[in-house]
């Protein structure tokens, strides 16, 4: 018997993805000009990590699919983008345990959850 | 929200992660609090950036690749200067494990990854305060050890054991004890010269019984030791298992002590005839006239001048003038000796009180003490006269002197030195018109001094008669509007000259100490009053009555009080003690504690003629008091002077802030009355309402209607 998945049942659409307290403390530093930055260097890791989070499923690499989803968690939430930390998180618990068969899953949640997010960041970054 | 921290905080912090989104999140933060940052993508990066720059502080994540948190967190902690460094690890949620590897590797604090970046910056701030208190802490130790080898203090301590301490380099050199060789307490106790063991056990059992601290000082043993004298200072710092841990400071104080003694001799001596000085002399007098007090022994002072000594000084020069002096100063002190041990058997000058001093340039003063009569002092004036007449060989010349003396005699001719020796000069004066002759001081008495000694003996004869009575002047309480109580102010029935007040007699009384069996007088008949008038003006009302402060050095205050209301059927409550703030001066812990015990027993404590005195608010603080007696002399400033009713209102306002009634003293005028009642000043004393009047008087100015105990209804203030 294997754990019970933390992953949710399905991704939950929202208003927003990016939580707005968290956006709004990230605005105030260094006078605005931080959060163009972050977002833009998240946007860029995010592209280039699921790439490597697919790969390392494709290959049922677990330890590298735990490193990837750990760093992705903290880069998540450093942004505010909750949903997406949590479900890297929950594919790094899995991973950690060894435990790769729900992977696929948490990954075809995360390119979804990605999408949604992806032109909320172009929409901060064109303002 | 931007929070810009203060300049101040210029510290650098070293931002270590991997992850560039957090890095530049976690730098952005730090930065817009002032801080000075240096980011690293992993702990090798990391230890390349801390060899070229100064870190104070280290945000570091766990898992980076080449070199992970805990490797950078353990290397640089064994880099030089890498202990002072704060490490603070950025972990997950459940990480325990990553926790405890980050305090293992030496890290100060941990934070949560996902932590609001805010609450990280508290942390930072947190961790760089501690290590600027550490810093500081380490400067001021380096200072400290290096100001104590500087005063060659050493320190030790001894631990619960009572046997092993920890002693520090400077007590090493101090003891002469080898830097290699094992001490233990008796190894230290060893060293103290025996004859000073005895009372260092003593001194350390007395401190170690009591927790209090202790001081002593010894010799050593050896050669060398026991020229020197080391102080110790130190105290009992704590209780290990019902054990003391002593520490100690060590000084070596052989020259403090002999430059001491140096001054203390310069202080009393004159320089060049090794003579006592004249304060040195006027002390010794005052010591003769204490024990000649009340004995019928006589104290004789002598004032001596060498006769135109100014001709020899001007014709043979100061030098020899000098060596003239220094000569027949020894002549004195010899014949003085010999006096001694003639009569009185004493070993040294100041046994028996015969001392010889310079006074000034030409004169000297001779005290002698224990004359069983006055004009015995004739003939040791001769005695010393005949010493400085006989011959003396300067040189190839031969010089004869003499000498004029004028005497002035205790009791006789004054009762203090000063008066003694102003009284010997006096006489001197008269001595020197002769030349060579001796004279007493001329009257004798003086008039002031005569008048003095009537007065002081019919006061001793009034105490013994009870010629002194109490007058009662009412206090009104003004919210109330009725008789709140009295105040007891003495009068002495003066046999020949009527009702005296007390300023005519109480400043002789305190001199001589009579204050304290009149005090004594005083509190037995308020108390005697007050269980008369409990029954007839109910139980709020209380007599006050003036302490002082002698009253409580001299005798057991407490018990005198306690004895008379028992004796009298009286209580306690019924009373309130009006203290000055000049009690505070002797013996201020005495004085606290026997307030405390009138105020345990339902006492109240006023303290009187505030503003007169020091008026320091700390007294007001320290001393248990119910009521404040605003003086007089403000309340006859109201309506007049610039400040007076300020400072009224100032003094009603600070009493009623402290919970202490104000009773306003010399209340004469309906406008101040009227000021005094408006500014909250609750009771009021003076001529306005009644003069001090006997206890009969007084019964029959208060109207009917407060007699009776329970009656407190509006009646017009005045009747």
């Amino acid at each position: 018997m294997s754990a019970p998945s933390a992953l949710p049942a399905q991704v939950a659409a929202g208003p927003a993805e990016l939580d707005p307290e968290q956006l709004a403390m990230l605005r105030g530093l260094r006078q605005g000009t931080l959060l163009p930055l972050l977002l833009r260097t998240y946007r860029d890791q995010m592209a280039q990590q699921l790439g490597a989070m697919n790969a390392a499923v494709a290959a049922g690499d677990v330890a590298a699919l735990g490193g990837v989803a750990h760093s992705l968690k903290s880069a998540s939430y450093s942004i505010g983008a909750r949903r997406i930390g949590d479900l890297c998180a929950a594919i790094e618990a899995a991973a950690r345990r060894g435990d790769a068969s729900d992977a696929p899953r948490g990954c075809a949640q995360l390119a979804e959850a990605w999408e949604r997010l992806q032109p909320e960041i172009e929409g901060h970054l064109a303002r | 929200m931007t929070s810009a921290a203060p300049a101040a905080s210029a510290s650098c912090v070293l931002v270590v992660d991997d992850d560039d989104t957090v890095r530049l999140l976690i730098a952005g933060v730090l930065e817009d609090a002032g801080y000075q940052v240096v980011t690293a993508r992993d702990g090798a990066e990391a230890l390349a950036l801390w060899s070229s720059r100064h870190v104070d502080c280290i945000v570091t994540d766990v898992n980076m690749p080449r070199l992970n948190g805990f490797e950078l967190c353990s290397r640089v902690r064994a880099l030089p200067g890498g202990d002072r460094v704060q490490v603070l690890f950025l972990t997950g949620l459940d990480d325990y494990e990553s926790i405890r590897r980050a305090y293992e590797a030496g890290g100060n604090d941990f934070s949560l990854k996902q932590i609001n970046p805010m609450l990280l910056l508290e942390r930072v701030r947190f961790l760089l305060r501690a290590k600027q208190m550490q810093d500081d802490l380490r400067t001021s130790e380096q200072r400290l050890s290096y100001a104590q080898r500087l005063a060659m203090l050493g320190h030790w301590e001894r631990h619960a054991d009572g046997r092993t301490i920890a002693i520090s380099p400077v007590v090493r050199e101090l003891l002469e004890v080898g830097a290699d060789e094992d001490v233990h307490w008796e190894t230290l106790c060893a060293l103290v010269h025996p004859h000073d063991l005895g009372g260092v056990r003593v001194a350390m059992q007395e401190a170690i019984a009591s927790h209090a601290a202790f001081q002593f000082e010894h010799r050593l043993t050896g050669r060398r030791g026991a020229h020197r004298l080391l102080r110790h200072q130190g105290e009992v710092a704590a209780v290990e298992g019902g054990r003391p841990v002593i520490r100690g400071t060590v000084q070596d104080v052989t020259d403090v002590r002999a430059q001491e003694d140096r001054i203390r001799f310069l202080a009393f001596h004159d320089p060049l005839t090794a003579l006592p000085n004249r304060e040195s002399a006027a002390r010794q007098i005052g010591q003769s006239i204490q024990r000649a007090h009340g004995s019928g022994m006589h104290v004789a002072v002598l004032a001596l001048s060498l006769d135109d000594f100014d001709r020899v000084a001007s014709t043979m020069g100061r030098t020899v003038a000098d060596a003239v002096l220094k000569t027949l100063g020894g002549r004195m002190r010899a014949q003085l000796r010999a006096l001694d041990g003639l009569v009185h058997g004493a070993t040294r000058d100041d046994d028996a009180g015969c001392v010889v001093a310079r006074a000034d340039g030409d004169t000297f003063l001779c005290v002698v003490g224990h004359l069983p009569r006055g004009d015995a002092a004739l003939p040791i004036a001769e005695r010393l006269q005949r010493a400085i007449a006989s011959p003396l060989a300067m040189g190839d010349t031969e010089l004869t002197l003499s000498a004029s003396v004028g005497i002035s005699l205790f009791p006789g001719d004054g009762a203090t030195a000063a008066e003694l020796i102003d009284n010997a000069f006096a006489a001197l004066v008269h001595a020197r018109g002769q030349k060579g002759a001796c004279q007493f001081f001329a009257s004798e008495i003086s008039d002031r001094a005569r008048e003095r000694l009537v007065l002081e003996s019919e006061l001793r004869t009034a105490l013994q008669e009870r010629q002194f009575e109490l007058h009662f002047q009412p206090r009104m309480s003004l919210a109330e509007n009725r008789l709140s109580g009295a105040e007891a102010l003495v009068r002495w029935r003066h046999p020949g000259r009527g009702l005296l007040l007390p300023g005519t007699f109480v400043p002789l009384m305190e001199e001589t100490g009579l204050i304290v069996p009149l005090g004594s007088l005083v509190i037995e008949m308020v108390a005697g009053q007050a269980a008369r008038w409990q029954r007839r003006f109910g139980p709020d009302f209380r007599i006050s009555f003036n302490i002082s402060p002698m009253q409580f050095a001299a005798v057991d205050l407490v018990g005198a009080i306690d004895a008379a209301v028992a004796r009298a059927g009286a209580r306690h409550a019924a009373l309130e003690a009006e203290i000055t703030e000049s009690a505070m001066l002797a013996e201020p812990e005495r004085v606290v504690a026997a307030l405390a015990a009138f105020r345990e027993r339902g006492m109240r404590l006023a303290l009187d003629d505030f503003g007169t005195g020091y008026s320091s608010l700390s007294y007001l603080r320290r001393l248990p008091l119910d009521v404040l007696k605003i003086d007089r002399s403000f309340v006859a400033e109201i309506g007049v002077g610039r400040h007076g009713n300020s400072l009224i209102n100032a003094i009603v306002s600070m009493a009623g802030a402290l919970g202490l009634t104000c009773v306003a003293e010399g209340l004469e005028t309906d406008a101040q009355l009227t000021f005094l009642g408006a500014s909250g000043c609750q009771e009021v004393q003076g001529y306005l309402l009644a003069r001090p009047m006997p206890a009969a008087d007084f019964e029959r100015w208060v109207p009917p209607r407060w007699q009776a105990a329970a009656s407190v209804e509006a009646q017009p203030l005045r009747a």
